[in-house]
């Protein structure tokens, strides 16, 4: 419930309401208490402190808010004046008059201050100065005519009252209000400065009742008012603001109660009595303004000071943290000051640089610019540039030099001011891209040889070494051979031989460590190695070395080493030597590259000039973008209309459509290949064929593919010749079998003729053996030049025509009564048919003469296999009688087993078998492969 | 006794070769082999060592009669007899590089070969 209470009070005193009805009831008790400070004339205050708070609290207040506290303040007023015991009139002239100079001189002070008022400027006493004396002066007209016209008061002096009494009311109060408002905290300061205050304020208490007190009027009468000034003085040089306006306030109210009720300081007492509430006035506001404006005049020097001071540090903080040198000079660029990083940037101590002449450290080259700048400086200009120093460990440092120069007052000049970036890095960077682009221009017009020695005469100056070196390293990682030496290398430092020479790593010095390491490798103390391995004959001495390796994927290629530079070899020198190491490889393949490049064209361009065909290469969209042709005569149009035009636009139809189609199935296939189409040309019928091969992916716009166009009219013509005459002679061969067989059949006919005049029995059967064999011979002739190929029969057939020939020319003195063909189909070529004929002629003839006597009936088989590695198995077999007892058919001399076994063995390199037994069986084979050459 | 002339008859007609050699024995000359291929009557060639070769130029097998007949001159200089269907400028030339040879065109009396072989090699 407390709790409740209390926030429910809180809540009402922070209120809008809260606050205006506690500014009614302040300004309410300070106007009442305003008025223990009534003299002359009655009712007009000599101090009207409400004025200053009215005021103060105007300006505390944002300008919204104006309406409502100017309401409080008016009725507060009224109600004050009305219990004062003024008429309503008068009352409501007043509370309107002090409202009017509440609002007007809070608008001017605001006005005047620019919006901000803080009493911690000299600014913003002179604002309030202003409007006390501006506005009171004004409003003080409407007060005075007031009490002129409601009390009968002499005008002039109440005006003067009032204006005096309300300026002084705001010069007092409103700074102890606002300071006190300020919202700073009131016990931050350190305790020395609340007990100086202390004293002070007690100080000013007692010396203003010692002073203004009937004591002091009568017993020190040496004292007067302006004794209390010491003490303003030094509250004003030391105090905080809130306490000298504290200050003030105690000297105002103890003064005024003590000259209202007392008669104030000697001075006033001797004073006529309507003047001595003026004077008393006029001390206050002398003192108040005296001490208020040197306190402020006092901080703002202060805290110009301190604002010198932060600006002091922060300049010293930054010389002496800065990344950049600052060099100071004299007329004689004597250096007068420098800043640590300089000193650190050159090597030496700030003893070592002051009073030496900045001259003296610039390299000599770079002289002669440091003489043109400091004429400049003498013109007044100020300049950037850049210039190189020598350090104390003998490098070499590039300045970036922002100088601007010094003056007297009396126009002479003084010196210079200098900061110095330190650019080496990045004129070192500048110089490994000029190095790169030299390499890389010297690379298109000179040898490899040169450009390694080249990239090592670069790697030497960049790095300021005397020895350069390049080797490359072998694919096996085991050995490595010098490539080159640079110019200074072979020209001053080394005679040794060994260029091209083959090294072992394992045999080689110190400086192969790179490749162990695969890092780069610095000794900059060489002859301290433990593991060197000595130098050639001839061989300069190495003092320092750094080698670095061209590292590919996961191989060394190459090895760059510098030698003997005058300082110790660093990172910065590393990174140099590195980069130009990889640039050299990096050239040295593309200039390999660009070999086998050129070889490849050579082949390409010698391979195309080669080609009889016409070249040409079409886009996604069939139009020609290059070509290629060794014949120009024969071409469908000019060349100069291949190119860009889509050809099937060019050329006629069926020609258009079948060479669109083969590059169509060149683009989705890949490869097109024996479409041939015909153009004519000049009159003349020309034929082509065309290969076509895609470029690129299927379905991309970069898609293209090239054709071979190959002019083959000769080949077709030569076709069409061969294949006329290849008729011609099949006409011929089938007309020349046609014919043999013919002519067989005629000496067959003749044979069996002659046979009919004969009366040897035996003469006729020779005869008719003979022309059987003819016949045999003649259905081999026959088959051919009804055969397709004209160059083989198939045997089944022959077979089958042989042996009903046989069995019709024997079957009058034959007893047999059956004959089985058991046959597969095999193809034989004349030199097979014709043998086998014969031989078959022969077999079945004596079995149908000799197997089958009159009491021996029986039956005949012929057998046709084919048997493996392409070989034929004849097999001619009979039931008959077989041979006579005691028969060796190794030894017979009959020339029908003769003829067989000449034809089977000799001729068609065959095996024959024959054997009685139930009967006689005879089996021949041979090889399906006999042919002449 | 003479001793009679070994001849090597290299026919692939299986009925011409064996008529030749029937013929030739009856002369009273040695046959010492019937070979119906090249690559065969190199080999009888440089085994029998035979007096004189009567070579058809048509031969079964990969080696023809010329073929044959180049490679038994690397080992013999013994006289051949080609019996050839016909004749043109090639083969004569090519015949005439094989010396001692000399060629007949088919049909071959046996008569002519007779002639032929007394004319390289002298009565037996």
């Amino acid at each position: 419930m407390h709790t409740k209470f209390s926030e429910k009070v809180s809540a009402v005193i922070f209120s809008e309401w809260g606050k205006l009805l506690g500014i009614a009831v302040l300004y309410y008790l300070v106007a009442y208490l305003g008025r223990f400070f009534v003299a002359q004339p009655e009712s007009v205050a000599t101090v009207w402190p409400v004025s200053g708070l009215g005021l103060s609290i105007l300006l505390l207040r944002e300008r919204k808010y104006w309406g409502q506290v100017i309401f409080v303040i008016f009725l507060t007023n009224l109600i004050s004046n009305s219990t004062a015991g003024f008429s309503l009139p008068v009352s409501l002239g007043l509370s309107v008059t002090n409202c009017a100079e509440s609002f007007l001189s809070a608008w001017m002070i605001r006005w005047l201050s620019r919006e901000r008022i803080a009493f911690d400027r000299f600014r913003d006493l002179w604002a309030l100065v202003s409007a006390s004396v501006f506005t009171n002066a004004l409003t003080g007209v409407f007060g005075a005519a007031v009490f002129t016209l409601g009390l009968g008061y002499s005008f002039w002096q109440t005006w003067l009252v009032w204006w005096v009494a309300d300026g002084l009311g705001m010069i007092l109060i409103t700074p102890l209000v606002i300071t006190w408002t300020s919202g700073e905290p009131f016990l931050h300061k350190p305790r020395r400065v609340y007990l100086e205050s202390s004293l002070v304020l007690v100080g000013i208490m007692l010396v203003t009742i010692v002073i203004f007190s009937p004591f002091g009027n009568t017993n020190l009468p040496y004292l007067h008012s302006y004794t209390i000034f010491p003490l303003l003085i030094w509250s004003a040089l030391r105090l905080p603001t809130r306490h000298v306006t504290l200050g003030l306030v105690i000297l105002a109210i103890l003064s005024v109660s003590q000259t209202v009720y007392m008669g104030g300081a000697r001075e006033f007492i001797e004073a006529a009595s309507h003047l001595r509430v003026l004077m008393l006035q006029l001390f206050l506001i002398v003192a108040c303004f005296s001490t208020l404006a040197l306190h402020l005049v006092v901080i703002e020097r202060q805290r110009s000071e301190e604002r010198l001071r932060e600006s002091e540090e922060r300049f010293s903080h930054m010389l002496t943290t800065s990344l950049d040198g600052v060099w100071i000079g004299n007329a004689s660029r004597v250096t007068t000051f420098v800043n640590d990083r300089f000193c650190e940037m050159l090597g030496y101590t700030t003893d070592e640089l002051v009073g030496q002449p900045l001259r003296d450290f610039i390299l000599p080259e770079d002289r002669q610019v440091s003489d043109q700048q400091i004429d400049l400086r003498r013109q007044g200009d100020s300049t950037i540039y850049e210039l190189r120093f020598c350090q104390k460990n003998g490098g070499i440092i590039w300045f970036r030099i922002s100088a601007t120069p010094v003056f007297e007052k009396n126009g002479e000049f003084a010196g210079s001011f200098g900061i110095f970036s330190n650019i080496t890095e990045r004129k070192q960077e500048e110089e490994v891209r000029a190095a790169r682009l030299r390499l890389l221009e010297f690379a298109e017009t000179h040898s490899l040889d040169e450009l390694l020695q080249n990239t090592l005469d670069e790697a030497e100056k960049l790095s300021h070494s005397q020895i350069g070196f390049y080797h490359f390293v072998d694919d096996d990682q085991l050995s490595l051979t010098l490539q080159n030496w640079s110019t200074n290398t072979i020209k001053h430092m080394c005679t040794a031989e060994g260029k091209g020479k083959h090294y072992a790593i394992n045999l080689a010095g110190v400086w192969v460590d790179c490749v162990h390491t695969r890092t780069p490798i610095i000794h900059n103390d060489y002859a301290s190695l433990t593991h060197r391995k000595g130098l050639p004959e001839g061989h300069a001495p190495v003092i320092r070395e750094l080698v670095v390796p061209v590292l590919r994927g996961e191989k060394i290629v190459a090895i760059l080493g510098v030698g003997n530079k005058e300082q110790d070899y660093n990172d910065k020198d590393i990174e140099m030597v590195n980069m130009l190491a990889d640039l050299g490889w990096e050239i040295t393949e593309r200039k390999r590259t660009q070999y086998a490049l050129q070889q490849a064209n050579e082949h390409m361009s010698a391979t195309l000039d080669a080609l009889p065909d016409l070249m040409f290469q079409v886009d996604h969209k069939y139009c020609i973008t290059d070509y290629h042709t060794p014949f120009h005569e024969t071409l469908y149009f000019a060349p100069e209309k291949f190119l860009g035009e889509d050809f099937r636009q060019l050329l006629p139809e069926p020609a258009a459509g079948l060479l669109a189609a083969a590059i169509t199935e060149s683009f989705e296939t890949g490869f097109s290949r024996g479409t041939i189409y015909s153009l004519e040309i000049r009159g003349q019928l020309r034929w082509f064929e065309i290969t076509a091969a895609r470029r690129g992916k299927h379905d991309s716009a970069h898609t293209s593919s090239v054709a071979l166009i190959r002019d083959i009219t000769e080949r077709k013509v030569a076709a069409e010749q061969l294949e006329n005459a290849l008729s011609d002679k099949e006409a011929l061969l089938r007309e020349l079998y046609h014919r043999t067989k013919n002519n067989m059949q005629v000496i067959s006919a003749m044979l069996a003729l002659q046979a009919e005049n004969l009366t040897d029995e035996k003469a006729t059967q020779i005869f008719q053996d003979v022309g059987s064999k003819i016949q045999s011979m003649a259905i081999v002739h026959q088959m051919l030049y009804r055969s397709q190929n004209l160059s083989s029969i198939d045997l089944k057939e022959y077979i089958s025509a042989l042996s009903d020939l046989l069995i019709s020319t024997y079957r009058v003195r034959s007893h047999c009564n059956r004959v089985d063909i058991l046959a597969e189909s095999i193809s034989a070529s004349i030199d097979i048919a014709i043998p086998c004929g014969l031989m078959v002629n022969e077999l079945i003839t004596n079995a149908l003469k000799y197997a089958f006597p009159a009491h021996h009936p029986g039956q005949l088989t012929v057998r046709l296999e084919s048997r493996p590695d392409n070989n034929i198995f004849i097999e001619v077999s009979d039931n008959g009688i077989g041979f006579p007892p005691g028969y060796d058919v190794e030894q017979a001399t009959t020339l029908g087993l003769q003829t067989v076994i000449a034809l089977g063995q000799h001729q068609l390199q065959g095996k024959v078998n024959i054997f009685s037994g139930n009967g006689v069986t005879c089996q021949v084979e041979f090889p399906n492969n006999h042919a002449h050459t | 006794m003479a001793i009679k002339k070994k001849v090597l008859v290299v026919e692939d007609e299986a009925l011409v070769a064996m008529l030749l050699t029937k013929n030739l024995r009856a002369m009273g000359f040695d046959v010492c082999g019937t070979i119906a291929s090249g690559e065969e009557a190199v080999q009888v060639a440089r085994a029998k060592k035979p007096d004189i070769i009567i070579m058809d130029r048509r031969l079964a097998g990969k080696l023809d009669g010329l073929d044959a007949s180049r490679q038994i001159r690397q080992f013999t200089q013994i006289p051949i007899v080609f019996v050839t269907g016909y004749i043109d400028e090639k083969i004569n030339l090519e015949i005439d590089q094989i010396q001692p040879a000399m060629y007949l065109i088919k049909p071959v009396p046996i008569n002519e070969i007779k002639s032929a072989i007394d004319e390289m090699i002298g009565t037996g």
